[in-house]
């Protein structure tokens, strides 16, 4: 089965400058794939290609092992996408853009959209115009997940929201977009808020500057890297000697580092330079996006 | 039972699931015939992606440990197989390798240590029989 | 753009005023001596000033340009109906453009949200005064301008000072009102039109009425949603939706009737462009009228495309339809349905007012050379208002944009075919030739908006450039042709 998304050596250039530079990824269907970076690190024009939004420059980008560009009705009517800003004709009630969205769409999953509604208490009668930032977002997700897609694009979806409206997001897009067919529903998310999405990514890919600088599996990540922090009963010896990733801190009897892959060596480095006390902890994928970025 | 996820512990998540699902055997939380959550329902819990908990339910069925009946759910069956002993023993493993090092910290010499676990070991049965049964979890 | 292209823009427009005579110049050196003290000095009050004519030199320029336009007319040699429109231009625009020049840059800060800085700063007042200054001086200089040249029909005299005056004495308020809402904006804006219209119907002006007429229409057109909505605590949008426009909304699916919603604005001002007509036929002003409606119908014409794609750009609802839908089948969705409703609102219905009317000016202006017309705004408005890549829209808004977009094209509209017609003579053989040149020029812009929309090149400004000097050098051709083969009588 060929991967659902497949985008090879990609590169966006806009007369103002190239927003993405020579960027491949794969993600294999039923997985969460992360895209991390700074802003104008590439995330969104990625995005965007493979929405179709914007004409690659140059490089492959193919969905479900078709090419965007030249397959476009058979990959958009298996993709959905939630923008950062959900826009909404301001007349239409909410029903009515539940209407106008499934006249675009070839398949409807009624069903899921009157649970959605109900998950949400999202009002039928009123008009867009009076939604809540929050509201607007779950609307766009009812629209997008009801449609039954199978690659689900969330571009900083959750970002502006309150606590509340964040969860009950991120619980739809877990509970009812992955419930169908768990093996073929992918998520591709562009996010900020890394620590929200932390137990949903399988894997992540961390842009700077419009290329991948880390690409790699969540579990993974967070086993290769691991702070330690050890106390001694006189002052901290100087050097470590395994890979570190970051400038050792030392500061009288405590000596703190990040090491790379090297956790057991280095815990029994520790207890042979005869540290007296040794905290390890592993990185959280927000602090490995901080040191990769 | 309440299911934890700490993510700086640097073990993959389904695997604590595992660890969390089968210490809870071993210490009772969860009987033979106990129903365990749906992957929806503690996916959504925890936040977690739902392939991470089906890999964890996936791991335990095929240790033995729990059933999957189809349209019910899983079940715990594995309280008889002779996988509970070997996992008890792992998972004290750890903790005593953990209390060992400490112990070297802390320059507590081997005899201390082993009269401070037969002393725990005293008031824990003391315990047990004033209170009829087994408290700890 | 930069601060200096600003200034050049700003000279370029006055230069025609400043070698007009005295009684123009002295406005003119006032603002030429605040283009260059913004361009040079270096203080916060040439920081502001430049910030100002950043904000304004979109309309602040076109309507200099137009005001000045009544000189060209006798500058360029005339010929019928074109130069009929040349000389009318700068009278009719002046119901719209001293309005837009003032309000337009305080919309830009209202869009934007630096209008707040304002409210929150000591020296607001001061700074409302130096942005009330500038656009008075302007809207004064334009009036200097049009009144320099005589008025083809006293009716447009009056329209003139009615739009200089309405913009002048509603501005202050503006100032005033504007707060971070756009509820009172909406109620300003509208009140003198409440306001005069019950005089004008008893005093039996039928040039007031008209230019308030217009004044309203032009208003609720230009200015952005986010104002509109709101005012007098009404939902506008709604109030203003015509009943046809529902029905047919209702019965067509979805997709379809939400395109007819986002072009049910094309419809009133068409509408409203009626009205105006008939206003100005009952009160003895026969002659203006068609023109007035052809103006008004030109605008909505070249508006709607404007609507399909910026308007829903800017609402963010195009690239939902983007992601689901190929994007050859979008561009075909809104162009079609924008076109449908355009031949319909400015064709058809105009056609039938005025041919119920019995008006001579209606066979000057024959059905099938005006929906040729209508075409041409529209594809024109297409080729300009879509954008490859869907990015919201840089300017102002989208609606005030594509509304000066509109006027800057009847201009050029107007002088193209001024300068065609008079290279060709007069007969037939010429009316044959601007036919060739108008399909030709639809054609090519249709296929513009199409390449830069469907397939998205690196550079849609260089395509344009391109078809525009293909369409150029296509008008040319047929001109020579005919000139050969039919020599002028």
């Amino acid at each position: 089965m060929s991967p659902t998304i497949d985008v090879q050596d990609l590169v966006v250039r806009y007369p103002r400058g190239e927003a993405v530079k020579g960027l491949s990824l794969t993600v294999e269907p039923g997985r969460c794939h992360a895209l991390f970076g700074r802003n104008g690190a590439g995330k969104t024009s990625t995005l965007r290609a493979l929405l179709g939004l914007v004409r690659p420059t140059s490089g492959q980008v193919k969905l479900f092992g078709l090419d965007v560009t030249q397959h476009e009705a058979e990959v958009k009517a298996r993709v959905a996408w939630v923008p950062d800003a959900p826009g909404f004709h301001p007349w239409m009630t909410v029903a009515e853009v539940l209407g106008y969205a499934a006249a675009l769409r070839t398949r409807w999953n009624l069903a899921l959209q009157e649970h959605l509604l109900t998950r949400f208490e999202l009002d039928l009668s009123a008009p867009t115009s009076a939604l809540s930032k929050g509201q607007k977002t779950q609307l766009a997700l009812v629209c997008a997940i009801a449609a039954d897609p199978e690659l689900l694009v969330l571009d900083e979806p959750t970002s502006g929201l309150d606590p509340l409206v964040r969860r009950q997001f991120l619980e739809a897009v877990i509970g009812v977009f992955q419930e169908g067919d768990p093996a073929k529903k992918t998520i591709l998310v562009s996010t900020h808020l890394i620590s929200e999405f932390e137990g949903v990514v399988d894997g992540f890919t961390v842009l700077s500057g419009g290329r991948a600088v880390l690409s790699t599996e969540a579990d993974v990540a967070r086993a290769r890297y691991c702070r330690l922090r050890a106390w001694f009963d006189v002052d901290a010896p100087l050097g470590v000697p395994m890979k570190t990733v970051k400038p050792v801190s030392r500061e009288g009897r405590m000596l703190e580092f990040i090491v790379d892959a090297e956790t057991d060596a280095a815990r029994g480095w520790l207890t042979a330079q005869g540290a007296v006390r040794i905290d390890a902890s592993a990185l959280s994928l927000e602090e490995i996006f901080l040191l990769a970025a | 039972m309440r299911w934890l996820v700490d993510y700086h512990s640097g073990v993959p998540v389904y695997l604590q699931l595992v660890q969390q699902a089968k210490s809870a055997m071993a210490t009772g939380t969860l009987r033979d015939g106990d129903q365990l959550p749906s992957v929806r329902v503690l996916a959504e819990e925890l936040k977690v992606n739902r392939n991470t908990v089906a890999k964890a339910w996936a791991e335990l069925e095929s240790e033995g440990v729990i059933e999957n009946r189809q349209g019910s759910g899983c079940f715990v069956t594995g309280s008889k197989t002779p996988l509970r002993r070997a996992v008890r023993n792992e998972r004290l493993a750890q903790g005593v390798d953990a209390l060992i090092i400490q112990a070297h910290h802390l320059q507590v010499t081997d005899d201390d240590l082993r009269a401070l676990l037969d002393e725990g070991l005293r008031r824990f049965h003391q315990t047990r029989r004033a209170s009829g049964r087994g408290e700890l979890t | 753009m930069t601060a200096s292209r600003v200034s050049w823009w700003w000279l370029l427009s006055l230069l025609p005023v400043l070698a007009a005579g005295p009684t123009r110049a002295l406005p003119a050196v006032l603002v030429l001596g605040a283009v260059v003290f913004a361009a040079r000095a270096s203080s916060p009050l040439a920081l502001r000033l430049r910030k100002e004519l950043r904000l304004a030199v979109l309309p602040g320029t076109l309507l200099l340009v137009c005001s000045g336009a009544g000189a060209w007319a006798e500058v360029l040699p005339a010929s019928g109906a074109v130069a009929g429109l040349v000389e009318t231009l700068p009278w009719v625009l002046s119901l719209v453009l001293p309005t837009a020049a003032l309000l337009l840059p305080m919309v830009a800060e209202y869009e934007r949200g630096t209008l707040t800085s304002f409210f929150l700063s000591p020296l607001g007042a001061r700074a409302f005064a130096e942005k009330f200054a500038l656009g008075a001086s302007l809207v004064v200089l334009s009036w200097l301008q049009v009144s320099a040249s005589d008025a083809p029909a006293p009716e447009l005299w009056w329209l003139a000072l009615g739009g200089h005056v309405l913009a002048l004495a509603t501005a202050p308020t503006w100032f005033f009102f504007a707060r971070k809402e756009g509820t009172s904006l909406g109620l300003v804006t509208l009140t003198p039109f409440f306001v005069a219209t019950p005089i004008g119907f008893l005093a039996g002006r039928g040039p007031v009425l008209a230019a308030l007429a217009l004044y309203g229409v032009v208003m609720l057109a230009v200015l952005p949603k986010a104002v509109r909505r709101g005012a007098l605590g009404l939902p506008l949008d709604e109030a203003l939706s015509l009943p046809g426009a529902r029905w047919a909304a209702r019965l067509a699916p979805p997709v379809i009737s939400a395109e007819l919603t986002v072009q049910r604005d094309v419809l009133v001002l068409a509408l409203l462009g009626c009205v105006a007509f008939a206003g100005l036929f009952f009160n003895g002003a026969a002659q203006a009228a068609p023109m007035a409606l052809f103006l008004l119908c030109a605008l909505a014409a070249s508006l709607s495309p404007a609507l399909a794609f910026s308007e829903s750009a800017r609402l963010g609802t195009l690239e939902p339809l983007l992601v689901v839908l190929p994007r050859g089948a979008v561009f075909r969705l809104k162009a079609l349905t924008s076109l449908g409703v355009t031949l319909l609102g400015c064709g058809v219905v105009p056609l039938a007012l005025m041919g119920a009317s019995e008006l001579e000016g209606a066979s000057v202006i024959a059905a099938f050379s005006w929906l040729v017309a209508m075409a041409f705004f529209w594809a024109v408005g297409l080729a300009t208002s879509v954008h490859g890549a869907g990015v919201a829209f840089a300017m102002v808004s989208a609606w005030a944009a594509a509304f000066l977009g509109a006027f800057v094209q009847v201009l050029v509209f107007a002088l193209v075919s001024l300068a065609v017609g008079s290279a060709l003579g007069s007969g037939h053989s010429r009316d044959g030739a601007m036919a060739v040149v108008f399909f030709v020029s639809i054609g090519l812009a249709v296929l513009v908006a199409w390449r830069r929309f469907v397939h998205q090149p690196a550079a849609p400004a260089r395509l344009a450039v391109l078809a525009a000097g293909l369409s150029v050098v296509v008008a040319a051709a047929v001109g020579a042709l005919s000139a050969l083969t039919s020599p002028a009588s």
